[in-house]
């Protein structure tokens, strides 16, 4: 499927025109949409309005970037003015946004043509898109399965065609996930690398907006447009961004990696390991250097994960009370309005994690559950930097397994939570990550996962594109 | 409340005055119309996060410093989270265990030494109001910028409780930090008070009145709560941590909420916001730029030999000091400033007609009045005169004087004509200073200045009586 810059190079020597482009992606909606389920809002007459005028600055010679009329989505818990945004929850009802994220905001100003908002677990507390309030996305490889979550809508956007590329956003892999179930590239870049102004919160020292693309060209490209400091956002860091796509097109050769042994343990299916493995040999081949190294904190990053990610969302979540938009349902009290509305309107695991956060936040448990958590996510943190001293990025699977079916795990919660182990600790290290598909098994895509130190997406894109260029083949 | 000692903390809460709210760029305005001021940010929006205003943290800082409190080298904003329709976010950003300031004291005028537990940051709710169709709320309010200064439970009095909110809130006056208005709500305290055996050291449970809006509220509130807890101790009962509110139309306490309804704020870290490094360099020159505090003013003017009740007139605003200075600073005596402060300025002052704020005329020329007088040029009863045209017109003094047609009729010849006219009309009030009725004098003394608007020198009319009358 054409990439991004593809395009990009054909609409620059005038072989297609941003209309083409937009009526082919929505041809491919028309096709497959009923089944897959990608987009909760889609904005068909906007965006052929915004390709006409794409393509009136094109002949004007006024094209903004390379961007420049291509289509795009967006996850629906990133805001965009005026277009009804959700989170995939009933209780935000159909909620129209007085201004739009920051990460959008720097998309639109490039001229890209906003195709529609898409699917995701109810306020991406999920690994499915099982929980979104609003029915499930199906992947497009295999349509019993599921895509993965919570960005599921936007790797299924873009791996059947829908569009060229798609934002997400990522709490403990919600990015990468579904990007490596669906065979798309995924990015959570640093902690801090991208604003999170305009991201709906889900927990805000996790929270990242993340890129899905066809290719890690694509990834570094798109990256670039959304990196920087923001000063909407006091967590975003005001480090320049780098030039990420010359670190794609240098590639690899010369740097070191390490396959970290807990990555590989229980729990991981056989033939994803042998696919991480296969991968770390044709690294090596390709000029690079295998160094392992150990991590052994890492099998209690899903715990500490799971104290801190719900403890920040039921503080994040208290503000969806029906008082100032959202419906508010009838009650003859304040308390009263306050349970119906939030009951009403929240679904099931959202209860579950505010319920799991308040619980671990209360008086006689914060030191116990939440303090705890933070030391482990210390040690954690200095772990890898121990260990990026070592190597230049870590090589692991993205997933312990290929795409599961739908309703397997949406009655076992913690075999759901299990589908989040290998992504997490890059998020509780606020490191930045990248998901390349590797070579299928059994017919499903299988995503290799590469993390690097905390703003060093260069290397982390100078490996993934050797990587991409090698492994899928 | 014999046999019993009220122990008494207080939390004092001040809305600063910033040009802008505490996590976004909003006005920090009181009186505009209802939800103008609000944004994605103070409105709590989906998305929407908080970034800190620098100004908050430097008055905060200032606030600290006055108050003798160790400044945090490190600190940083915690959430407090409960439901209200007046909090936005569902949580208010406030600090928990790093405040900016922690470990001050404050010396209470007519009271002993009180210790400062914490100087903290946070952000004001909305404000909810209560409607005949229902409850509205005007978020302009919210996110404005709150320090709250926490008392160690060191007052014994309700009297020395209001004393002690009295001088935080001058306190916050002098550093220009707040505007300070009782009746706008920037000001407002939580009580918590308990009584215990005379000479006991433990603590018996406590009672917290919340959100008192005015001193004399807090006044009464403590003392019939003081009075009712030993009432309780008195009948052998128990007194219960709870929080009570004060109804003052009643002029009672009721119950609002039992220890075990106490919320749980579930405190942790707000992880939208970066802990922060306070420089000491730059605390170092805050400290540098604070103005003479209240408790110093005091101090300077008992030094000048003022009496008590001028040094506490005086030493109120630094307004009134400030003008106080300034007509000392014109060479007028201390004495005279402090009387013509204490007297017809803070007379008018209280009528409206005069703000040492915003004076209309310079406290120079109030000094050069007092130097007036003290020269002769002009008689006390003119001076009053002038200065209630200088009050009310502004100008100068001379400009006053021969508007007033008040200089001073310094020829004798003509002195002496307007007391030989009074004399004249006057046959009785001779007589009976003939008579030696020491009284007649000050009548005839009166009827000259009377006569002359007051234009004669009261000792040289008296003399010139004693000639004429002796004659």
């Amino acid at each position: 499927m054409e990439t991004l810059l593809e395009a990009a190079l054909r609409l620059g020597r005038g072989e297609t025109s941003s209309q083409e482009l937009v009526r082919a992606s929505l041809d491919r909606v028309a096709e497959r949409e009923e089944e897959l389920h990608a987009f909760l809002t889609l904005l068909p007459e906007s965006a052929i309005e915004e390709a006409q005028a794409s393509d009136r600055r094109r002949a004007a010679g006024q094209a903004m970037s390379v961007f420049d009329g291509i289509p795009w989505s967006a996850k629906d818990n990133l805001l965009t003015e005026g277009v009804r945004t959700t989170a995939a929850s009933r209780i935000l009802g159909d909620y129209l946004p007085p201004y739009s994220a920051t990460a959008v905001g720097r998309i639109e100003a490039q001229g890209a043509v906003l195709l529609g908002k898409t699917n995701l677990d109810e306020f991406a507390m999920g690994s499915s898109t099982e929980y979104s309030a609003f029915g499930p996305s199906r992947n497009p490889v295999d349509p019993t399965r599921v895509p993965g979550g919570s960005s599921g809508g936007s790797a299924v956007a873009v791996a059947a065609g829908m569009c060229h590329f798609a934002l997400g956003s990522e709490t403990g892999g919600s990015v990468r996930q579904p990007a490596a179930f669906c065979g798309v590239v995924g990015v959570k870049p640093s902690y801090g690398r991208v604003s999170r102004y305009g991201l709906i919160a889900f927990a805000s020292s996790l929270d990242q907006i993340g890129t899905l693309t066809r290719d890690v060209r694509d990834a570094a490209a798109l990256l670039g447009v959304i990196a920087g400091g923001d000063p909407m956002d006091q967590t975003a860091s005001t480090a320049p961004a780098q030039d990420y796509l010359a670190a794609a097109r240098e590639g690899g050769k010369g740097l070191t990696f390490g396959v970290p042994p807990e990555y590989l343990g229980e729990g991981v299916a056989p033939e994803v390991r042998a696919e991480v493995e296969r991968a770390a040999g044709l690294l090596e081949r390709h000029g690079l250097t295998r160094r392992d190294v150990s991590l052994p904190h890492t099998p209690y990053a899903l715990d500490a994960y799971y104290i801190i990610a719900p403890a920040e969302a039921s503080s994040n979540l208290a503000r969806f009370d029906g008082m100032r938009y959202g419906p508010r349902a009838d009650a003859q009290d304040l308390a009263e309005a306050y349970r119906r509305s939030r009951g009403q309107g929240f679904g099931p695991e959202v209860k579950r994690r505010i319920l799991l956060g308040t619980y671990v936040l209360s008086a006689g448990y914060y030191d116990t559950y939440y303090l705890q958590a933070q030391r482990l996510r210390t040690l954690l943190r200095d772990e890898f930097l121990q260990a990026f001293r070592d190597v230049d990025v870590l090589l692991t699977p993205t997933t312990p397994t290929t795409a599961f079916r739908l309703g397997e795990n949406t009655q076992d919660p913690l075999a759901m939570y299990m589908a989040d182990t290998l992504t997490i600790p890059a998020n509780l290290a606020g490191l930045p990550a990248i998901s390349v598909p590797g070579r299928p098994v059994g017919g499903l895509p299988v995503g290799l996962q590469l993390m690097a130190a905390p703003l060093r997406e260069d290397l982390m894109f100078r490996v993934a594109a050797t990587l991409e260029e090698v492994a899928a083949r | 409340m014999s046999g019993f000692e009220t122990v008494i903390g207080l939390e004092v809460h001040i809305e600063l005055q910033t040009e802008s709210k505490m996590f976004c760029s909003c006005p920090n305005r009181f009186g505009d119309p209802a939800n103008t001021n609000i944004c994605p940010v103070c409105l709590g929006l989906p998305g929407a996060l908080p970034r800190p205003n620098a100004a908050g943290i430097d008055a905060a800082i200032r606030m600290a410093l006055a108050l003798g409190c160790q400044v945090a080298k490190r600190s940083k904003f915690d959430r407090k989270n409960y439901f209200y329709p007046d909090l936005p976010k569902g949580y208010q950003i406030s600090q928990l265990d790093e405040p900016i300031g922690a470990d001050g004291r404050v010396e209470v005028p007519g009271g002993g030494t009180v210790r400062v537990l914490r100087v903290q940051l946070e952000e004001d709710a909305g404000k909810l109001q209560h409607e005949s169709h229902g409850a509205v709320v005007d978020f302009n309010r919210a996110g404005v910028p709150l320090l709250e200064i926490v008392s160690a439970p060191d007052l014994r009095s309700p009297q020395e409780a209001r004393a002690y909110w009295e001088e935080i809130r001058r306190i916050a006056l002098a550093l220009g930090i707040s505007d300070a208005r009782m009746e706008e709500g920037s000001v407002r305290a939580d009580a918590n008070i308990s009584l215990r055996p005379v000479g006991a050291e433990e603590l018996n449970p406590r009672v917290e009145i919340k959100n008192m809006n005015s001193f004399r509220f807090l006044e009464r509130a403590l003392a019939y709560e003081a009075e009712r807890q030993a009432e309780v101790y008195r009948q052998g009962g128990r007194v219960d941590q709870e929080t009570r509110g004060w109804d003052d139309p009643r002029g009672v306490t009721f119950s609002q909420r039992s220890k075990e309804e106490a919320e749980d704020y579930r405190y942790f870290p707000e992880p939208d916001l970066l802990p922060f490094a306070i420089d000491p360099s730059h605390v170092a020159e805050l400290r540098q730029s604070l103005p003479e505090l209240p408790g110093d003013r005091r101090q300077r003017l008992a030094r000048l030999g003022l009496a008590e009740e001028q040094v506490r007139l005086i030493a109120e605003s630094s307004a009134r000091t400030a003008y106080f200075d300034g007509a000392m600073a014109a060479g007028a005596d201390v004495d005279s400033v402090a009387k013509w402060i204490c007297g017809d300025l803070a007379r008018y002052e209280n009528d409206g007609r005069f703000d040492f704020a915003h004076p209309a005329f310079p406290a120079a020329e109030l000094g050069a009045l007092v130097q007036s007088v003290a020269q002769g040029e002009l008689t006390g009863p003119a001076a009053k005169k002038v200065l209630s045209l200088l009050a009310e017109r502004g100008g100068t003094v001379a400009d006053a004087v021969r508007q007033l047609g008040l200089g001073r009729i310094d020829d004798l010849d003509a002195v002496r004509a307007e007391v030989r006219a009074v004399l004249s009309l006057e046959q009785k009030a001779v007589a009976d200073l003939r008579a030696g009725k020491k009284q007649a004098m000050g009548f005839l003394v009166g009827q000259v200045m009377r006569r002359t608007r007051g234009r004669v020198a009261p000792d040289v009319a008296s003399r010139l009586i004693v000639e004429e009358v002796g004659e």
